[in-house]
C-alpha cells in the first residue's frame, strides 16, 4: 500500500484545472498552427508538446493561460525550432531558407501561389497567413507580434496586393 | 476586382494550399494526449508517487526567456469568457477526457458492470461506535539492489499488514506492519546476497489519530471518499484531472489511481460501483486473465498494458463482484524476472473488529 505522505495541495489541483482548461481551449488551434509551419506531423506534435510543457510551467502564475498567450509561446517555440533547423542545416552543408520548404523552381511550376508567397517579405507573409490560415483578426495579430495595428493592416494590404496581382494574371491567362 | 471578391479569392487560394486541411482527427487526438502529458514528462514517477499532484518543486525550472516575455500580453475578452465557461464545466467534471476516446473491451466492461451492480446492492460493514474497521492485506513488492561491484540483485518482498480504523476516524488508528520479508527469488545469487547483507524485516506497530501515521495526512488512506463524484463519467474526468501528467499515459494512470484507491479497502459501496464503471470507460482496458489467482483466491484479471514493460490489473471475483486485489505484471523479461511475473500486488480483506491491539 502506498502510504507516502504526499500533501494534497489544493493550489496544485487548481493549477492542473487551469492547465486542462487552457489545453482544451487551445490545443487544436495551436496544433494546426504548428502543423502548417513545421516539416511534418511528428515535428508538429513535438513542438505542440513543448508548447504545453511551457504552458504548464507558466500555469503557476495567477495570470490566465489565454489562447493568445499560448499562441505567443507557440510562436517562440517555432522560431527556436527554425533557428536550430538552420543550425543543423549549416552543419551538414545543406542550408536553405527556413521558410522555404522545397525547391522554389518546382514550387513555381506547381503552385504559382507558393511562389508568390515566397516573394513576400517574411513579415508580410506571416500576417497574411495568420489572417487567412489561422483566422486571427488584425487586432489579435498586432498583439501576438507586439506590433501596432496600423503596421499590421499595412502589411496585410501589401500582401493582398501582391497576391491580387498573381490572381489577376492567372485570371487573364485562363 | 472589388475588395470583397479579392478577399474571397485570396481566402480560396490560400485554403487550397493550407497544409492543415489534411490533418486527421486521429492526428489531433495523438497530439492532444501527448501534450496533456507534457507537463511532467521530465519528472520521474515511482510507484509510490501516484497520488502526488505535481508540486512546483517537481517541475522543471527551464523556462525560455522568450516565453517569459509573453507574460505582458493583454488578455482577450472572448477567450477569457470562453475559458470561464469551460472552467465551470471542467470544475464540474462535465468536460474532459472521459468517454469520447472509446472505452474498455466489451468483455471487460461486462465483468466491470456486473461487479458494479453487485457492489451497489451490497452493504458495507457497519462499524458501530467503539468498533474498528479492520483491513488485512498481503502486499508484494519487488526489490532491486546494485552493490558497488556492479552486480544487480532482484527479488520480491512480502509484507503483511493489519490496520484498525476507529469508527470515529479522528481517534487513534492502529497499524501492524510485518516489514518487508524477502520471499521470492529468481536465481541463486539473490538469496545469498540477502543472507550476506543480513537483510531482514523490521516489524512495527504504529499508532496515530486520524491515520496520520507518518506525521501528516496524505496518500489514499486519508483521502476523503465523499469528494469523489458518484456518476461514473464525472468520476473518470475527476480522476483524469487529479492524475494529469503523471505516469506514462493518462489512461494507464487513471487505472492505477482506481487500483490504488480500491486496495485501501476503505472505498464505500457506491463509490466502488462508480469506480468499476469508470474503469469500464478507460480505453485499452481488457480482460487479461480469465483464471487469475491472487493470494490463493481466484478471480478475473482486468487491466491495461502500459508501455512495453508491464500491465496494471484489478482482480475481481466474477461471482460476487468483490475486489480481490490488484497487481502489476511484467509483460516482458526484466533482469532475472521473467515475463508474466506479478512484480507487485496487494490482496485485501475487510471486516469489523470490537477491539484493536
Amino acid at each position: 500500500m502506498s502510504f507516502q505522505t504526499v500533501r494534497e495541495d489544493r493550489a496544485d489541483l487548481e493549477r492542473e484545472k487551469r492547465f486542462l482548461i487552457a489545453h482544451a481551449a487551445a490545443h487544436d488551434r495551436i496544433y494546426r498552427y504548428l502543423r502548417r509551419r513545421a516539416e511534418n506531423a511528428a515535428t508538429a506534435e513535438d513542438l505542440c508538446a513543448e508548447v504545453f510543457r511551457i504552458a504548464w510551467e507558466k500555469s503557476t502564475d495567477s495570470e490566465s493561460l489565454s489562447v493568445m498567450v499560448l499562441f505567443g509561446v507557440a510562436r517562440n517555440v517555432l522560431r527556436n525550432h527554425d533557428r536550430s533547423s538552420v543550425r543543423a542545416a549549416k552543419l551538414i552543408g545543406e542550408l536553405r531558407p527556413p521558410e522555404q520548404h522545397g525547391d522554389a523552381e518546382a514550387c513555381s511550376q506547381e503552385y504559382p501561389l507558393r511562389e508568390a508567397l515566397h516573394r513576400l517579405s517574411p513579415e508580410d507573409r506571416e500576417v497574411l497567413l495568420l489572417t487567412y490560415w489561422d483566422g486571427f483578426s488584425s487586432r489579435e495579430i498586432s498583439d501576438l507580434l507586439n506590433t501596432s495595428a496600423t503596421a499590421i493592416r499595412m502589411r496585410l494590404h501589401r500582401a493582398r496586393k501582391a497576391l491580387a496581382h498573381l490572381i489577376q494574371t492567372e485570371g487573364a491567362e485562363q | 476586382m472589388n475588395q470583397k471578391t479579392l478577399d474571397e479569392r485570396i481566402r480560396h487560394h490560400l485554403a487550397a494550399s493550407d497544409p492543415a486541411v489534411h490533418i486527421t482527427e486521429q492526428e489531433l487526438a495523438m497530439s492532444r494526449e501527448r501534450s496533456l502529458r507534457a507537463p511532467r514528462t521530465t519528472e520521474t514517477n515511482s510507484s509510490d508517487e501516484y497520488f502526488a499532484t505535481g508540486s512546483p518543486a517537481h517541475s522543471s525550472t527551464v523556462v525560455s526567456l522568450s516565453a517569459k516575455r509573453q507574460r505582458r500580453r493583454r488578455k482577450w475578452v472572448t477567450s477569457v469568457a470562453a475559458a470561464a465557461v469551460l472552467a465551470g464545466l471542467v470544475t464540474g467534471d462535465i468536460v474532459g477526457l472521459a468517454g469520447w476516446r472509446g472505452g474498455a473491451t466489451a468483455e471487460a466492461a461486462d465483468v466491470l458492470d456486473t461487479a458494479a451492480e453487485t457492489a451497489i446492492t451490497s452493504t458495507d460493514p457497519v462499524v458501530n461506535p467503539g468498533q474498528y474497521l479492520r483491513i488485512r492485506s498481503t502486499n508484494v513488492w519487488s526489490t532491486e539492489d546494485w552493490p558497488e561491484d556492479g552486480s544487480k540483485y532482484q527479488w520480491l518482498d512480502t509484507e503483511k499488514m493489519d490496520m484498525y480504523i476507529p469508527a470515529d476516524r479522528t481517534s487513534e488508528w492502529v497499524w501492524l506492519r510485518s516489514g518487508r520479508v524477502p520471499t521470492t527469488f529468481f536465481d541463486d545469487k539473490a538469496p545469498n546476497y540477502v543472507q550476506e547483507q543480513g537483510i531482514q524485516a523490521h516489524p512495527e506497530t504504529l499508532r496515530a489519530p486520524k491515520g496520520e501515521f507518518y506525521g501528516q495526512p496524505g496518500g489514499p488512506l486519508t483521502t476523503d471518499m465523499s469528494t469523489f463524484p458518484r456518476d461514473p463519467y464525472r468520476l473518470l474526468n475527476h480522476i483524469y484531472i487529479r492524475t494529469l501528467g503523471a505516469g506514462q499515459s493518462v489512461d494507464g494512470e487513471a487505472l492505477v489511481f482506481i487500483a490504488d484507491l480500491l486496495r485501501t479497502g476503505l472505498v464505500p459501496a457506491d463509490l466502488r460501483a462508480a469506480l468499476y464503471k469508470a474503469a469500464a470507460m478507460i480505453p485499452g482496458v481488457t480482460i487479461m486473465e480469465g483464471q487469475a489467482n491472487l493470494d490463493g483466491r481466484p478471480g478475473v484479471a482486468i487491466g491495461r498494458t502500459e508501455g512495453t514493460l508491464m500491465r496494471q490489473e484489478i482482480i475481481i471475483d466474477p461471482k460476487t463482484g468483490q475486489l480481490i486485489g490488484e497487481r502489476q505484471v511484467l509483460t516482458q523479461d526484466y533482469g532475472v524476472m521473467p515475463a508474466g511475473t506479478p512484480i507487485s500486488w496487494t490482496a485485501v480483506e475487510t471486516s469489523v473488529s470490537d477491539t484493536a491491539p
